[in-house]
């Protein structure tokens, strides 16, 4: 099991490089204007301007080069190249900062200037762009630097905030959604499939049939609206016409969930539907199975063998879809963030990738590659839970 | 199929019915709410306004570059003059008392306010001016919220000034035509004249800061808050709390502002995503003034009634439609083939009914443009772009004078645009007009970035633009578009008369003089065609019955000062 998981983290790994390399790619042959004119619209921008902008953010260097910008500001360490000498001009670098000399090797950059034993430094790397060093300690080993830093995705070129700082407002509201959407994905999807299921033919069968066909039909945001229509308008004196999270914040914990039940519904409809059906149809080809009908022949009562036979084998084609489907919820739903204004990370992404502000795209694309990751490895581990041939490796081969 | 599934099924179906029906009964429209209708002449204090924006890029004042920061922050911080709000083409003193300059226009001196405090308590001197504008133009400028360089994109605003270019570069890091004479004089040299420079200090961003609260960041609640999330200034407001970003702004009164205090409260700026969401919000009794969501702007006048001036917000006249300082226009490249022939363009420009437009797409929330200078500009003139005038047959006559009557041997024209942003619209309307005279148009739309892209390569026969202006004077409109070396002029228009003719009227002082320059070169600039205004854009705002007295005017910028709120409500 242990070397399950360790195999599943080490195959992440390919994974991580693949995607955020084709991101980059994708990222630096998108055709038209560059980010900084997109700040400014339609007005021109001051050349002289545009081209200090662009340097200092490290957008006119090759993308290969920014990419290992982006790879090394991940990274929590780094070992520079230390020369010891002491800095020649003072007065032009800012302060606790290692000027640069000479040439610097590629991989290991070359400091000098006297060696601050803690604190953050900023040092500017070989194509002098300015970064901080050193903000979790530093030691020094002969020539060597090495300074653990906490990993930082850059600053957004539209605001100048940290990405870091957006994420973290964002992405909470992100989990919390998907976290209360796949709730109501695991009960209400499995429940109606496991009735329907288990009362073939019964009112309640064609109910879950019928509603599930209209659901998977609906567009999600036609549906939010009209959820916010009723619940927010028809039914204002009700509700007190709060259907979605304010902008001013919800006051007490409590009143914040209440805010989560229309937008969680709207995000899960689709995806409960296809659980339920996927429930249905798994739980009636199980159950037509030999092996459930010598369940009964020993005697079994009904409960046992849906519960202890019956269920387990048609919770893998669910688990799978509710995994994946969670993961892509952890993605940021973008429609349904959009039609309730909640400030989740899906939307701050789409934005970012219209005004081209590339290093939220990267940050927000990177906590969400770990993210699914994660719960793509849950998923793999409740297999293993509910199927013996993969936990005892039979499934691998 | 057996009975009981067929029976089952039966109930289904009417149970989903049911459920739908009762659905659509939510889709109605409201009743209509009830408003008293004009104020009563009695005005309460207190009560807070809630406002729409969308997440601001920034509050600072250094780097303020677009509408949603820009509101708030002109609550923050007072510049040296002010625009009045019901007439942008007079100007009224804010941190200024008063202002002159010398007999060309080359040497501004403004007298500061004694009094005049920052929110903290500071007093706010010409020294503060002197850092505030430096810091705009510095290329080392620091962004508070992140300690890092971010320099600012607005430095263009103080290209004037002398030295500016030497701090661009990197030679200086003061502007030598910045002098604190003393603390309450503030004298700037310019490296041009520039004669209606009193209105480009009345820019929201061109405030002074406070250096300590800059550079040390604000005390909150006993902790440190980056000055970018907790801009100290010297308006009527100061903030509340930090800046909560994608959520709100709220702002309170400035118990230390020397102006007139506002009667209100404070004002919370609600954050939206999309203006459907804060409409939806604002149907809903939430919010206080709103943008109309697409298509409902009839509905909102019958339900809201509309303001008087296009401006003002009172009960049951509570809809604005004003216009506003900006203008949708086509632009020609002049470098193309068949655009390089002024009958041709003045042919396409005769050609499209603007009004139709104006009709049909935005529900007559749009005027068409006769001018490329829209009407509440001081120097207007209405009917001034005579190749505005919608006349297909004298449009047929041009192309025929270009030597392609009836459109024959034209080659078919790309018309391009930024898709995704209503532009389709309004070019399927000139597409089909372009046919009636024999002229092929084809669309040749990309997303926006790659149409500006387009647009600065000088890759496009005939596009579109919409210019907003950023200080409401003549020179704003006609410099930038159509001065040949200008980064805005996209239509390639270069006429060394004109050129010259745009540094003359900057240099004459008398108000009167300078704006009949101006005329004459819009004259000279309309007769060349180098675009075709289309439309002048219109607000499109309603503000809650709760609110009296409330202005937004014509820049988009709203005078919280004068607003108040019905007791009780």
């Amino acid at each position: 099991m242990f070397q399950y998981i360790v195999r599943r983290i080490l195959q992440f790994i390919p994974v991580f490089l693949g995607v955020t390399l084709l991101l980059f790619l994708t990222a630096n042959f998108l055709p038209g204007a560059d980010p900084i004119q997109l700040k400014m619209g339609e007005k021109a921008i001051d050349p002289a301007t545009k081209a200090r902008l662009l340097k200092d953010l490290g957008l006119d260097r090759p993308w290969y080069a920014q990419y290992g910008d982006y790879l090394s500001s991940l990274s929590p360490i780094h070992i520079e190249y230390y020369d010891g000498s002491t800095a020649t001009d003072d007065s032009k670098q800012p302060k606790d900062t290692f000027p640069q000399t000479g040439k610097v090797a590629l991989v290991i950059p070359r400091v000098s200037g006297p060696f601050p034993e803690d604190g953050a430094i900023n040092v500017t790397n070989s194509w002098g762009k300015v970064v901080t060093r050193g903000a979790s300690g530093r030691w020094r080993l002969g020539n060597l630097a090495i300074e653990f830093d906490p990993p930082d995705l850059g600053t957004s070129i539209y605001n100048g905030r940290r990405v870091t700082d957006i994420l973290g407002e964002t992405y909470p509201y992100t989990v919390r959604l998907a976290i209360c959407a796949i709730i109501v994905e695991i009960i209400v999807g499995i429940g109606a499939g496991v009735i329907s299921a288990t009362k073939k033919g019964s009112f309640l069968d064609v109910l879950v049939t019928l509603s599930t066909s209209i659901l998977v039909a609906l567009p999600v945001f036609w549906l939010g609206i009209m959820l916010q229509y009723a619940f927010g308008i028809w039914l204002k004196d009700l509700t007190g016409a709060r259907f979605y999270l304010p902008p001013t914040g919800a006051s007490g914990e409590f009143a914040s969930w209440v805010y989560l039940i229309l937008p969680a519904i709207t995000l899960a409809a689709v995806s409960t539907a296809y659980a339920a059906r996927i429930m249905r149809s798994q739980l009636l080809e199980v159950i037509g199975q030999d092996y459930i009908r010598t369940a009964y022949a020993k005697g079994l009562s009904r409960r046992k063998v849906l519960w202890g036979h019956a269920m387990k084998n048609a919770m893998i084609p669910v688990v799978t879809f509710i995994g994946l489907d969670f993961g892509a919820m952890l993605s940021g739903a973008i429609l349904t963030e959009t039609v309730y204004n909640w400030p989740g990370v899906g939307y701050t992404i789409y934005r970012a990738i219209v005004g081209r502000d590339f290093p939220i795209v990267y940050g927000g694309v990177t906590v969400i590659l770990f993210a699914v990751m994660f719960v793509n490895l849950l998923v793999d581990v409740s297999y293993a839970f509910l199927d013996p041939r993969i936990r005892f490796g039979g499934g691998e081969q | 199929m057996s009975d009981r599934i067929r029976k089952s099924l039966a109930l289904s179906l009417a149970l989903v019915m049911v459920l739908a029906v009762a659905g659509m009964g939510g889709c109605a429209p409201e009743t209509t709410e009830t408003t008293d209708g004009g104020t009563d002449g009695t005005i309460t204090k207190g009560g807070t306004m809630s406002f729409y924006i969308g997440e601001p890029a920034y509050i600072d004042p250094y780097n303020t570059q677009e509408s949603e920061g820009t509101e708030v922050e002109q609550c923050l911080f007072d510049s040296l003059t002010r625009v009045d709000p019901l007439d942008p083409t007079k100007l009224m003193p804010a941190a200024a008392e008063s202002w002159e300059s010398n007999a060309d226009a080359t040497v501004w001196t403004f007298r500061l306010r004694k009094d005049a405090k920052f929110s903290d308590g500071t007093p706010v001197t010409a020294k503060d001016f002197v850092y505030a504008w430096n810091r705009i133009v510095n290329p080392n400028t620091v962004n508070t919220l992140t300690g890092k360089v971010d320099a600012s994109i607005i430095s263009y605003h103080l290209a004037f000034v002398q030295g500016y270019d030497d701090v661009v570069n990197g030679k200086a890091t003061e502007m030598s035509g910045l002098k604190a004479v003393d603390d309450s004089t503030f004298e700037v040299t310019l490296s041009q004249a520039f004669a209606d420079f009193a209105f480009v200090v009345a820019h929201p961003a061109l405030a002074p800061v406070p250096q300590a609260a800059v550079e040390n960041g604000v005390d909150y609640n006993g902790t440190k808050v980056a000055f970018g999330d907790f801009p100290v200034g010297n308006g009527p407001f100061k903030m509340a709390e930090p800046w909560k970003h994608n959520q709100y702004i709220k702002i309170v009164k400035n118990e230390n502002y020397v102006g007139d205090q506002p009667y209100i409260d404070g004002v919370d700026f609600k954050i939206y995503k999309d203006t459907e969401a804060a409409y939806t919000d604002f149907e809903a009794g939430n919010l206080d003034f709103a943008p109309i969501g697409e298509g409902k702007i009839k509905l909102a006048q019958e339900k809201y009634g509309t303001s008087d001036d296009g401006y003002t917000v009172n009960p049951g006249k509570q809809v604005v439609l004003g216009a506003e300082n900006a203008t949708y226009y086509l632009i020609f490249n002049e470098k193309d083939k068949v655009f390089s022939n002024a009958d041709i363009r003045k042919a396409v420009s005769m050609a499209i009914n603007r009004q139709a437009i104006c009709d049909t797409v935005f529900e007559g929330t749009r005027e068409p443009a006769d001018n490329i200078v829209p009407p509440g500009i001081a120097g207007y003139e209405k009917g001034a772009w005579e190749f505005t005038k919608y006349d297909v047959e004298a449009a047929k006559k041009a192309l025929a004078d270009a030597g392609y009557p009836e459109g024959k041997g034209l080659p078919t024209i790309k018309l391009s645009f930024n898709s995704g942003a209503g532009h389709e619209k309004i070019m399927e309307l000139i597409q089909s007009d372009l046919k009636k005279i024999g002229i092929n148009a084809v669309f040749d739309s990309a997303d926006f970035p790659v149409y500006l892209k387009q647009l600065d390569a000088g890759d496009f026969q005939l596009g579109r633009l919409g210019w907003i202006a950023d200080y409401p004077i003549m020179d704003n409109f006609l410099y930038p578009l159509f001065q040949s070396k200008a980064g805005d002029n996209k239509s390639a228009y270069s006429n060394p008369e004109v050129d010259k003719a745009l540094d003359e009227a900057r240099t004459i002082t008398d108000d009167a003089a300078r704006i009949k320059a101006y005329q004459d070169i819009n004259a000279i600039v309309q007769a060349n065609v180098p675009v075709a205004p289309l439309m002048f854009y219109k607000h499109t705002r309603v503000g809650s019955s709760r609110i009296h007295d409330f202005v937004w005017d014509a820049q988009g910028l709203g005078d919280f000062t004068k607003v108040w709120i019905e007791a009780g409500k």
